[in-house]
């Protein structure tokens, strides 16, 4: 391991998870904590901390300068950037590499290309992967009305430089498109600094597939296989799992075979994930996005395919050889996790304050990622996650129990959580049954409103 | 009512830095009371500014809703502010903390003399440092008028954010 020294440029659970990453590879780690943060749990677990800035996260962890010199001025060789916050700004990258500091993920010039969206959608259509029907860029009203009557409504508007829900709309009818496409560019253009926006059909009955990648700088990428994230709200995911089990299994052989291609096309390096929608009733499959950074959900890859998909970013990121060929990565049963979240459903209006009890469940069959400890105080100024449940079995109705059984044993007080509400979601008929789509949610949320009425 | 522990910290500082004595703020259901002087809350001068913080604020509310009220109730989690901390004689320090994370220097360069040593006079826009991040520099303002009593910060060396750089006893009778 080149590394000595890395310092974690994230807070909350995934900074506790790189640093975990961290020790098992014998690299010394540090963190960077905002004034809120001074008490989190990353900092007993790294060697060193550093406060770099006020609770707010433009001038924390947001902070490029900071950042990059307090990596500088600790004697770190590496910066993770989890996932979120400057994970896949290629200014970072680039503010990283000037100052001597390998940043832990894809270069700047391949996260660029995979981070706009259109050249994305471009890169796909040249290799012959299918992209939802829809257009490029659209910058006239007439134009967005001829490109949806022929795709069909209802269509999705969606920001060229978007990501996590914003900036998309779905347009049911030609009379809303005109109003609908002014609010969506100016609502991308204030959170991506890009009004750019372009239209594809939405898809009514469809589940949201995604391929783990993951690749070294010595031209090797393999695929950790797929995860289902299909239960949604508002695009958030909720609860994600891994393999897909909702697919023949021709269509999920195509789907890996396509994000392998894309990923050597893009020259990607490190930890990625390309998204796709499916369309079920029409048993087609449509390329979305790459992700280039570490996602939320990849420790149900990391339970089904046993490869720690951190500690390979930052072995990889050092220079190694990623050493893991295509036909060693084998699945073994089936993995879901649950988001624990600091939110009051059914608004899911964040719910701040002290935990009062904290009492994570543990068993062989369970994994929990959390930076929770009793007394900590949540934050109001960052996310709402709490924990990850990861449910680990022989196969999905095992998965289910074994995750049902952890939720049972999750003791929480002090803050509103969705704990009840992800219970609710594993006791559906349809959520057992596999028989969901990406608007199955929010009927489920009705159903459970009216419940705790 | 929703208050952060920021904007707490903030109506301190703004104490701190005028003539009153004792604030009482009330906003809806929530009151915010702050005193310089030792009232039921007594101060007696000895753990950390952090510590002291909380001695000598009581921050009440009505509002049954817990999350709201452990919010404010904990401002441990941020960074130490800068109350008047006692010093030899009575007079009450002010701690100037570090705004950004960088490198602290005493001085304008190797061979320069230090911007002030313990004893010297400051006014509010004197610079008592400077802090270097990535070759890019920011003086350190006093802003206060007083006397330096203690440098904590070595020269050269790593500075986080909130961290006490220069110890100042204010100038009496500033009216």
């Amino acid at each position: 391991m080149a590394f000595k020294r890395v310092l974690i440029a994230n807070r909350g659970e995934i900074a506790v998870r790189v640093a975990r990453a961290c020790a098992a590879l014998g690299v010394q780690s540090v963190a960077v904590v905002s004034s809120a943060d001074r008490g989190s749990l990353v900092t007993q677990v790294v060697d060193e901390v550093l406060c770099i800035g006020p609770a707010p996260s433009r001038d924390s962890y947001l902070n490029i300068s900071a950042l990059v010199a307090a990596a500088s001025y600790t004697g770190s060789d590496a910066v993770h950037p989890g996932y979120g916050f400057l994970a896949e700004e290629p200014s970072f990258v680039e503010a990283c590499t000037d100052a001597g500091l390998t940043f832990i993920g894809p270069p700047a010039s391949v996260m660029r290309q995979v981070g706009n969206k259109l050249a994305a959608r471009a890169l796909a259509q040249e290799l012959g992967v299918p992209v939802a029907p829809g257009s490029v860029a659209v910058r006239t009203g007439a134009t967005a009305s001829r490109i949806a009557a022929e795709v069909g409504y209802p269509v999705l508007i969606k920001a060229a430089s978007g990501g996590g829900g914003r900036g998309m709309r779905v347009v049911h009818s030609s009379a809303q498109l005109g109003p609908e496409l002014q609010t969506a560019s100016a609502e991308a253009l204030s959170a991506f600094g890009d009004g750019t926006v372009y239209l594809e059909r939405y898809i009514e009955h469809a589940r949201h597939v995604e391929v783990q990648l993951l690749g070294d700088g010595h031209g090797h990428l393999v695929h950790l296989w797929d995860r289902d994230c299909s239960i949604q709200r508002r695009y958030q995911k909720i609860v994600e799992e891994a393999p897909v089990t909702a697919l023949p299994d021709h269509l999920r052989e195509e789907i890996l075979s396509a994000a392998v291609r894309l990923g050597r096309a893009a020259g990607y390096q490190n930890a990625g994930t390309v998204e796709f929608i499916v369309d079920m009733e029409r048993e087609a499959y449509y390329f979305l996005e790459i992700n280039a950074r570490v996602q939320v959900e990849h420790p149900v890859t990391e339970a089904v395919t046993g490869v720690d998909i951190v500690a390979n970013q930052i072995r990889v990121a050092s220079g190694e050889e990623l050493g893991i060929s295509q036909d060693e990565v084998q699945v073994d049963g089936h993995a879901i996790e649950a988001r624990i979240n600091a939110e009051r459903v059914p608004g899911f209006s964040p719910s701040p304050g002290r935990l009062t009890r904290w009492e994570p469940p543990a068993s062989e069959r369970l994994r929990v990622d959390t930076h929770c400890f009793p007394g900590y105080l949540v934050p109001p100024y960052y996310d709402s996650l709490l924990a990850k449940v990861i449910g680990h079995d022989t196969d999905r109705p095992h998965a289910i129990a074994a995750l049902d059984a952890g939720l049972a044993n999750l003791v929480v007080a002090g803050v509103e959580t969705t704990l009840p509400f992800m219970r609710h979601i594993l006791g559906q008929r349809g959520f057992r049954e596999n028989a969901f789509n990406t608007a199955w949610l929010p009927h489920v949320i009705e159903d459970f409103s009216e419940k705790i009425r | 009512m929703e208050i952060t522990s920021e904007e707490i910290l903030a109506v301190l500082r703004v104490l701190r830095e005028s003539d009153v004595e004792v604030l009482d703020i009330r906003l809806g259901e929530l009151e915010l009371h702050a005193s310089k002087v030792a009232d039921d809350h007594h101060l007696n001068g000895t753990g950390t500014s952090a510590t002291r913080a909380v001695e000598n604020t009581r921050v009440g509310t009505r509002e049954r809703d817990a999350a709201t009220r452990q919010l404010v109730e904990v401002p441990e989690n941020t960074a130490p502010v800068a109350l008047p901390a006692p010093a030899e004689g009575g007079a009450e320090l002010v701690e100037i903390s570090a705004p950004i994370l960088g490198i602290y220097y005493t001085a304008s360069g190797p061979d320069a003399a230090p911007y002030v040593t313990v004893g010297s006079t400051v006014q509010d826009d004197t610079t008592v440092g400077l802090i270097e991040v990535m070759k890019s520099f920011s003086p350190v303002l006093a802003g206060v008028r007083g006397t330096v009593r203690d440098i904590l910060a070595k020269n050269g060396e790593l500075v986080e954010y909130g961290e006490t750089l220069v110890l100042i006893e204010p100038e009496q009778g500033r009216q």
